[in-house]
């Protein structure tokens, strides 16, 4: 059987969220729906070395992220799980790549993340963000805890999700990671918990 | 009163009028949690504050300092208001402290989680450690018609002269056990009462400082004295008078006394701890006989008690109590801070017993209950000796002020009357809540995840009518529910006659990859999978160790180490934890992924699928001979990667497309644009479902239940007993090698009969009203196609024979006789699925 590409055809990608019913104007929280942005994940015990050949920068330990490149996220989620994720919506030809090039990898299992995960960013101030998300999701995400390039693999409004705390450009931002089929419900949850913030 | 208490008490009627309003959640995560606002919990802050820890303090009152608000804590009557202005100036410029007033912690929960309500949210505090300073109730003196309004505790007149700047009466008395009796007599007098006498219990006061204090403003002093009897007014309504007797001995008074007018008499007996939340941690109250003191022991870790609460009364012994407090939580937390004095307090403020029970009774324990002290003296007479029992007897404690001031003289009642001592006697066991929370502060923000598919609107608006299938969402059909039987038998025979596609996407999903691939697959599941040819699918069912089946799908085999297998959508978790949970101890080399929500998924079906699909998959051979019936090929759909099984649940030419779940959208498009030539149109799940019964495939849970083994099921051709292993081989063998005792069989009933509904039983006999149960029916559907009612259920095993007929008992208690049919009901050769 051929090997085919997750990555590929990025604009057939259709995110699950309606916004339809959604009003996020009064909100001093933003946040951005990136579930079509590209992204792909990879498991296994060659997986770092994977990764490291391709000239990516890797976390030292499990449930800590970092920034590389404007707003490429590299989240280790275990000793021999990694995600790649581009929260700028710029290096889609870098992660198609990536996933290409894992095809003759050993010992690397690639994980369909692009399409098994909605995505959210979250930004604003920091305070009312760790604030919104006290209403949906039991760690506790504030400053002097949850430093920047934590990861937290959580249930957020009973949900399984992945939060990390990273940065672009200087400005603080949040990202959620959750089941896609969840999308919608999780927006609205959210959208809830951070309507207070006005 | 009756009515303030049962409102109080949340007694009454319920108003139906009623708008409910939003009520929410929310975390608070903190380093040192004080509940209690008062000059211990201020100074407990501060300290563990300045410290660097992170703090939040609690109080249920809207304005903080808890006594230091209302209590007169010397003969000038400045330091409160000076200590509290100090105090709370400092807690709220605190960076470190976070303030919850008008908040109540309604509860304690192992490691220091507390839930506290404030408002309409309930915070849900995670806190290291946890000062509990919640103070002292002042505990009231038992005597003949101590219920009358205007008897009150010394505390209740000073909170109102001094929060609401209440004049409470003209003249009072005071009954004092202890020095602040004294202290609330020079308020009284400040606030322009006149105060007729100080009725002192004790022989002296212990500070005669304050004694000479009343003296000078003109109070007079009785010792050794108590108020025997209050005297209402003519109209009852309110109190006129006190019957002053002289202390004889413990409990007793002298026959005579004197009779002095007063519109308030304020009572100061002494204080019990607000224990409840400490005692939920399981700590012990205990109480010193001799010296009328309570303690609070074997607090676990991590929680610790400052202030009254903790036995402590003088304020200065208070302030260093709670800094004590704090000094033991930050050496826990491992911040540094200066250690304080050791606390000491010889302030005596409980009168040893200041219960003077009367011939005539009304003598309150229990203002809630209405409960005497002879009611609880009774109780132990007739042999409820333990104060639970006490309890449960007399109702004593179960008011809503839920014993704060009754269970200490009715513990001192029943230690008198059981020859035990207080401590030995006990109080009843507190349980969380605190005070009584609305049910909507539980219910409220509840979550309730749903999980939709990627074609969730295309449903919508093609009118489907959606229904939960476990915390997904599904089309049952695409109309109007009012034509519900209509709109199904319309779907199906599109699909038996035509084409239609319905969306699977809940379907679960489960990839095994690596070199043990299918060695692994082979052990979990029952057929045999190690030679299942690439490109091939296959029937798979899941057994558990007890030879149950529990779960079904069909296995793709993608590569030589790459599976693809389906798995149903309410039993996709479990599978995929099983699987992790057999593979941790196997040791496999193998990747196992649960990717159900990554791929969607569309079934199309019917006659004219094949038509349908080469419209838009172009790179796929489709013809019967390239890709034959249980094949599996890749290809593509407007240049997105899909996955085709050439399935046959339904009984029809039909391909399931699998694709990465950001294409479901676009792809469905595409498929339905293409359909449209042959009248393509979805269908629903409740169509499905006796498209499926037609063909007699079973659903698992739903045709299954929690023994159902693959012999009762005719699912033998799906075991491979030639392998050594799958998860329940040893269980299977045996439970198939036993005599059987039902089978699930295929029925129908003539269109006129009544229709079983599921989870109709079968009984062994129609004669016998009450004959054995022998199954019931697990899927009943009327059906076109058929021209007859069909259905599957479990029969005794000697029903179970073609043509044999048994009897169900429908609603009403009506039986109808069934008869055992071959399977399937609808194309016995599978020609269907084989069209060219």
């Amino acid at each position: 059987m051929d090997f085919y590409n997750l990555s590929s055809a990025k604009s057939s990608r259709s995110s699950l969220l309606s916004l339809n019913k959604v009003d996020r104007s009064h909100s001093k929280l933003e946040v951005q729906d990136c579930t079509v942005y590209s992204r792909v994940g990879f498991r296994g015990v060659g997986a770092e070395a994977f990764l490291e050949s391709n000239g990516l920068p890797i976390p030292k330990l499990p449930n800590q992220s970092l920034s590389y490149k404007n707003g490429l996220i590299i989240l280790r989620l275990s000793k021999s799980e990694f995600w790649v994720v581009d929260t700028a919506n710029k290096h889609h030809a870098l992660i198609e790549a990536l996933e290409l090039s894992s095809k003759e990898a050993i010992n690397v299992y690639r994980l369909y993340c692009q399409h098994s995960h909605g995505c959210f960013l979250i930004t604003g101030d920091a305070d009312l963000t760790v604030k919104m998300f006290s209403k949906v999701c039991s760690v506790d995400l504030s400053q002097g805890v949850f430093a920047l390039g934590s990861i937290a693999q959580t249930s957020v409004a009973r949900t399984n999700a992945i939060v990390t705390k990273q940065s672009m450009d200087g400005v603080v931002f949040t990202l959620l990671l959750a089941d896609v089929a969840s999308t919608q419900y999780l927006w609205e949850a959210i959208e809830d918990a951070a309507s207070e913030f006005v | 009163m009756g009515t303030s208490y049962s409102k109080k008490a949340g007694l009454g009627f319920a108003d139906l009028t009623f708008t409910p309003i939003y009520h929410d959640k929310s975390y608070l995560f903190h380093d040192v949690a004080v509940i209690g606002a008062g000059p211990a919990g201020l100074a407990a802050s501060l300290k563990a504050a300045d410290a660097g820890a992170n703090v939040l303090l609690v109080d249920e009152n809207p304005m903080l300092g808890g006594a230091l608000t209302y209590h007169r804590f010397d003969v000038a009557g400045v330091r409160a208001a000076e200590l509290r202005e100090q105090l709370t100036a400092k807690v709220r410029h605190h960076k470190n402290i976070t303030v919850l007033n008008s908040a109540t912690c309604n509860g304690w929960f192992t490691d220091n989680y507390l839930p506290v309500i404030q408002g309409n949210r309930m915070y849900k505090v995670r806190a290291k450690q946890c000062i509990v300073a919640s103070g002292a109730f002042e505990q009231h003196v038992v005597f003949r018609n101590n219920d009358i309004p205007g008897v009150v505790m010394s505390s209740a007149a000073m909170r109102l002269m001094t929060q609401y700047a209440i004049k409470p009466a003209n003249k009072a008395v005071v009954l004092a056990g202890n020095d602040d009796g004294y202290l609330c007599a020079l308020e009284l007098l400040k606030n322009g009462v006149e105060v007729a006498v100080i009725v002192d219990m004790r022989s002296q006061s212990s500070d005669p400082l304050l004694h000479s204090a009343v003296i000078e403003k003109g109070i007079n002093v009785l010792f050794n004295s108590t108020v025997y009897e209050a005297l209402p007014s003519t109209d009852k309504k309110r109190l006129a008078a006190v019957q002053v007797h002289a202390i004889t001995g413990r409990g007793k008074v002298a026959a005579t006394g004197v009779t002095i007018p007063c519109d308030l008499l304020c009572m100061s007996a002494g204080y019990m701890p607000v224990y409840q939340l400490l005692c939920q941690a399981g700590a012990k109250l205990s109480y010193d006989d001799d010296s009328a003191r309570f303690a609070l022991t074997n607090l676990p870790k991590n929680l610790h008690v400052a202030g009254s609460a903790n036995g402590v009364h003088e304020l200065d012994a208070v302030i260093n109590d709670g800094e004590l407090a704090a000094y033991t939580s930050l050496t826990l937390l491992g911040l540094a801070s200066d250690e304080p004095q050791p606390v000491t307090c010889n302030k005596q403020t409980n009168f040893p017993w200041p219960i003077f029970s009367h011939p005539k009774g009304k003598d309150f324990v229990d203002f809630d209950e209405d409960l005497q002290s002879k009611d609880i003296v009774n109780a132990t007479r007739l042999g409820y000796r333990d104060v639970q029992l006490v309890k449960r007897f007399s109702t004593v404690g179960m008011g809503p002020s839920q014993g704060r001031h009754s269970a200490l003289p009715t513990a001192r009642l029943v230690a008198d009357a059981t020859n035990r001592t207080v401590t030995e006697t006990g109080v009843t066991t507190a349980r969380p809540p605190f005070v009584p929370e609305k049910l909507s502060h539980i219910a409220g923000r509840i979550f309730n995840p749903y999980k939709l598919t990627p074609m969730h609107q295309k449903h919508l608006e093609l009118g489907a009518h959606m229904i939960p299938a476990g915390i997904w969402q599904r089309p049952a059909y695409y109309g109007n529910p009012i034509d519900r039987d209509k709109v199904v038998q319309q779907e199906v025979e599109m699909v038996r006659n035509a084409v239609g596609i319905i969306d699977v996407s809940t379907l679960g999903g489960l990839e095994v990859r690596g070199p043990d691939a299918a060695e692994f697959v082979n052990r979990i599941y029952t057929f045999g999978f190690l030679k299942q040819p690439v490109g091939k699918t296959r029937y798979a069912i899941l057994t558990n160790e007890q030879g149950v089946v529990v779960d079904d799908g069909v296995s793709c085999r993608i590569g030589e180490d790459h599976f693809y297998i389906t798995a149903t959508t309410g039993g996709v978790d479990a599978v995929y934890r099983e699987m992790t949970k057999w593979n941790a101890q196997w040791r496999l080399s193998v990747d196992i992924a649960n990717v159900t929500s990554a791929f969607s998924a569309v079934n199309v079906a019917g006659p004219l699928a094949r038509k349908v699909l080469s419209k838009v998959c172009f790179d796929v051979d489709l013809s019967n001979e390239s890709f034959p019936y249980l094949a599996y090929r890749e290809g593509t759909i407007e240049g997105v990667p899909i996955r085709l099984l050439r399935v046959g649940f339904v009984g029809e030419l039909g391909y399931e497309i699998h694709m990465p779940s950001l294409f479901g959208a676009t792809i469905w498009d595409a498929l339905m644009a293409a359909g449209s030539e042959f009248n393509m149109k979805p269908f629903g799940v409740e169509s499905q479902r006796l498209l499926r019964l037609e063909k007699g495939h079973i659903i698992v849970s739903q045709d299954t239940d929690g023994m159902s083994h693959p012999g009762e099921l005719s699912l033998n051709w799906a075991i491979n007993r030639k392998k050594p292993f799958f998860i329940g081989r040893r269980s299977v063998d045996i439970v198939m090698e036993r005599q059987q005792t039902r089978k699930l069989v295929g029925f129908k009933l003539s269109s006129e009969s009544c229709r079983p509904k599921e989870g109709h039983i079968v009984l062994a006999s129609s004669d016998q009203k009450d004959c054995a149960i022998t199954g019931n029916v697990t899927s009943s559907e009327y059906s076109t196609t058929i021209g007859a009612n069909i259905g599957l259920a479990y029969v005794g095993i000697e029903q179970k024979e073609v043509g044999c007929k048994f009897p169900i008992r429908v609603d009403n208690g009506e039986i109808v006789m069934a008869e055992v049919v071959q399977l399937p009901f609808y194309d016995a050769n599978n020609s269907r699925q084989e069209v060219i």
